[in-house]
């Protein structure tokens, strides 16, 4: 391999955004450090019937207790060891679906209460995440997922709590400069539920920002040429194209992924046909920072057409949506200077500085690496809620 | 001449810029100049041997070539011009602790380093790039906002080179503009190639600091670029330069030292932070010591590119800006 990611900071913009966030979604029990490695029970190994469904029973106490108190059943399950989680999902996966011995058992099977103990876990899961904890935070995503895949009979449709639960999840990691894990697990997400554009979103998500963070690596004591640097990000390309092109072709009405679309084309050098998707975005009374996107996107195409005026008004375009958009303020600055109006470009700059952009979510460029909706902590608490109806 | 349908086209261009500059600013803007503005060039150039500044040349000693054409060259003396010191500091996460501490004192240390005739000014750069000081003279000023920076975000170094360079100079003074860096960039929108272009256009003297850190492809390339004595050869600069402009996101790395280059600088790598100290008065001592020329262009093209060679009677390794854009 001759080309490698950048350093692994970059995606650390989002990082600091995306863990701000889930913050405050976690209950003060996760967060005030009741979350420990499990420790209570022995390794749960040929257990008997009997005991089986002894273990079943204290899990399910525990799990049932998030509905109405989060606080304690997220410091009770935090004590549980792996093995003894790991146990009762087993059991509970034996057999093929609800059998009447299990249900005169102890094992839940009620869809609801399913989720609710996948949202126990992702809470849990949450918590080792801001420890970077990151093996039991799998482990907990593996349990809640477990437990979502049940309540869906095994059979999750796109569109379900499933799926958008995991995309959430995808983009967390994503936002946390996890993007080897953030694409592993969309992987096997895209194997489970099939044709999910939501799915097919974010995960093209990552193969674009992969391709735009890779760089020329050296091969010895030189630096290597273009044609064997852009081999890599030439492949993370056409594998974002590939699915995007199966998101839209789900759901066609998807702007984000009509946006990447266009933005893929153009890292390809496909100016017209990025053109093209970018005009149909704009024609669509987009949201702000939607606009702003494209307006640069379609800004960048006409300088390199050498239409520098047309693509000095598209980045006034893209300001007026965005105004504290930094991205807009430094396009239109050069191309001003391509124009050969340096007093206005140097104008640009000062109004920009005027404006002290510093939050990491005014400018849409700087977010867009990692998805358009980084509410993450917004969309964590809509779960909860929806399972604790 | 422009024609008339250019100039309706400048003025739907400007009346929409209007929209987004405030009034004050389309005033100022009318004293504002990125160049000198007139047609004299002003080339400021580094002669080492040894790796020391060599002192004391005349205007005699030097050979400037404009687009091929041999120019009458006269030496202004540095000590008649004030410098102007732009500090564009990456205040990207990486760089938060000791690191930070460090680069704090070596950018007081730089602005100690100044003459009481020069001034200052501070650029901090994460995601976004932020003017932390206006130019000042006041000492006091400028410190304040140094010990004021903290670190968070991402690195957009290819943004904050642009706004230096576009930053408004005084005319009549040298502009050293002094980057540091830890690592590639992550978070601008424009491209290297957009920088280069404007810092061919350029009188400014970039500086640039690299630290050595992993993952951080431009220290990498800087060493491609001029490898230790001894080791084989590195990597021509000319073929660094036409892939960065060919594939500015790939070859990003190659920014700074393709900055240091165009403008006429140095690129310094640092192994570590510690060594900022006394990297950043070093290079405000070397730019005092540099030479100012200047000529007015004679038997070359009034428009274009044109390509400057400097040579030295008695040799040297010169270091200085490799054209101008008119």
């Amino acid at each position: 391999m001759r080309i490698r990611t950048g350093t692994s900071r970059p995606l650390a913009i989002g990082a600091l955004a995306a863990l701000i966030a889930v913050t405050g979604a976690i209950p003060a029990a996760a967060q005030g450090g009741v979350v420990v490695a499990g420790t209570i029970g022995v390794p749960e190994t040929d257990l008997t019937p009997e005991q089986e469904q002894r273990l079943l029973g204290e899990y399910w106490t525990v799990a049932k207790r998030y509905a109405g108190d989060p606080t304690r059943a997220i410091a009770e399950m935090s004590a549980w060891t792996r093995d003894r989680i790991g146990k009762v999902q087993s059991i509970q996966y034996q057999p093929e679906g609800p059998r009447p011995d299990y249900l005169e058992g102890r094992a839940e099977w009620k869809p609801e209460t399913l989720r609710v103990a996948a949202m126990l876990h992702s809470d849990i899961a949450l918590a080792h995440f801001q420890k970077r904890s990151l093996q039991d935070f799998e482990f907990q995503v593996a349990i809640a997922d477990g437990w979502l895949a049940l309540a869906d009979n095994r059979k999750s449709a796109p569109g379900s709590l499933r799926s958008r639960w995991n995309v959430t999840v995808a983009r967390l990691l994503l936002a946390s400069g996890e993007v080897g894990l953030a694409e592993r697990h969309l992987a096997r997400l895209n194997e489970r539920i099939a044709g999910d554009p939501a799915i097919l979103l974010a995960y093209a998500t990552v193969k674009e920002t992969q391709a735009g963070r890779l760089v020329a690596e050296g091969a010895g004591a030189k630096l290597d040429d273009p044609v064997r640097s852009a081999k890599a990000r030439d492949a993370a390309l056409e594998s974002a194209a590939a699915l995007l092109d199966r998101a839209l072709a789900a759901d066609a009405t998807l702007t984000e992924a009509t946006l990447r679309r266009a933005h893929v084309h153009v890292l390809a050098r496909q100016d017209p046909q990025a053109e093209a998707r970018l005009t149909s975005v704009l024609s669509g009374a987009p949201a702000p920072p939607v606009k702003y996107l494209a307006s640069l996107m379609l800004g960048g195409i006409r300088e390199r057409a050498q239409q520098l005026e047309a693509a000095a008004r598209t980045y006034v375009e893209a300001i007026l949506a965005v105004p504290d958009g930094q991205s807009g303020y430094l396009a239109l600055s050069h191309v001003m200077h391509r124009m050969n109006q340096p007093a206005d470009a140097a104008a640009v700059l000062e109004r920009m500085f005027g404006r002290a952009i510093t939050n990491l979510a005014a400018d849409p460029w700087w977010t867009y690496p990692l998805g358009l909706d980084i509410a993450l902590e917004a969309r964590f608490e809509e779960y909860r809620a929806l399972v604790r109806k | 001449m422009r024609s008339s349908a250019s100039r309706r086209r400048a003025g739907l261009v400007g009346a929409c810029a209007a929209a987004v500059l405030s009034a004050g600013v389309l005033a100022a803007r009318q004293q504002a100049s990125f160049t000198a503005g007139t047609n004299v060039v002003m080339v400021d150039v580094q002669v080492l041997r040894g790796g020391t500044p060599v002192e004391g040349l005349t205007a005699a000693d030097f050979v400037v070539r404009d687009t091929g054409v041999a120019q009458e060259v006269r030496l202004i003396g540095v000590d008649q011009m004030p410098v102007q010191l732009l500090l564009t500091l990456d205040t990207s996460a990486s760089v938060r602790g000791p690191a930070l501490d460090h680069l704090k004192e070596a950018a007081k240390a730089a602005v100690a380093s100044l003459r009481a005739v020069d001034h200052a000014a501070l650029v901090t750069f994460s995601h976004s790039v932020h003017l932390r000081s206006p130019w000042t003279s006041d000492r006091a000023q400028i410190n304040a906002a140094i010990d004021q920076v903290t670190a968070q975000g991402g690195t957009a170094l290819t943004d904050a080179a642009f706004a230096s360079l576009g930053l408004v100079v005084k005319p009549g003074s040298r502009t050293l503009v002094l980057v540091f860096t830890d690592g590639d960039d992550t978070a601008s929108w424009l491209s290297a190639a957009d920088v280069l272009q404007i810092a061919r256009r350029s009188e400014s003297v970039v500086y640039g600091v690299t630290l050595v850190a992993p993952g951080h492809s431009g220290a990498d390339i800087a060493e491609w670029l001029a490898p230790a004595r001894g080791a084989s050869p590195g990597t021509d600069p000319a073929d660094v330069e036409t892939w960065l402009l060919s594939e500015p996101g790939l070859y990003r790395g190659a920014l700074l030292p393709m900055l240091t280059r165009t403008t006429g600088g140095e690129l310094l790598r640092a192994t570590e932070t510690t060594a900022l100290r006394d990297a950043f008065p070093t290079i405000v001592s070397r730019f005092n010591r540099r030479y100012v020329l200047s000529y007015t262009p004679a038997g070359v093209p009034a428009t274009g590119w044109h390509p400057i060679d400097v040579e030295v009677k008695g040799g040297g390794d010169v270091t200085a800006r490799r054209g101008y854009a008119r």
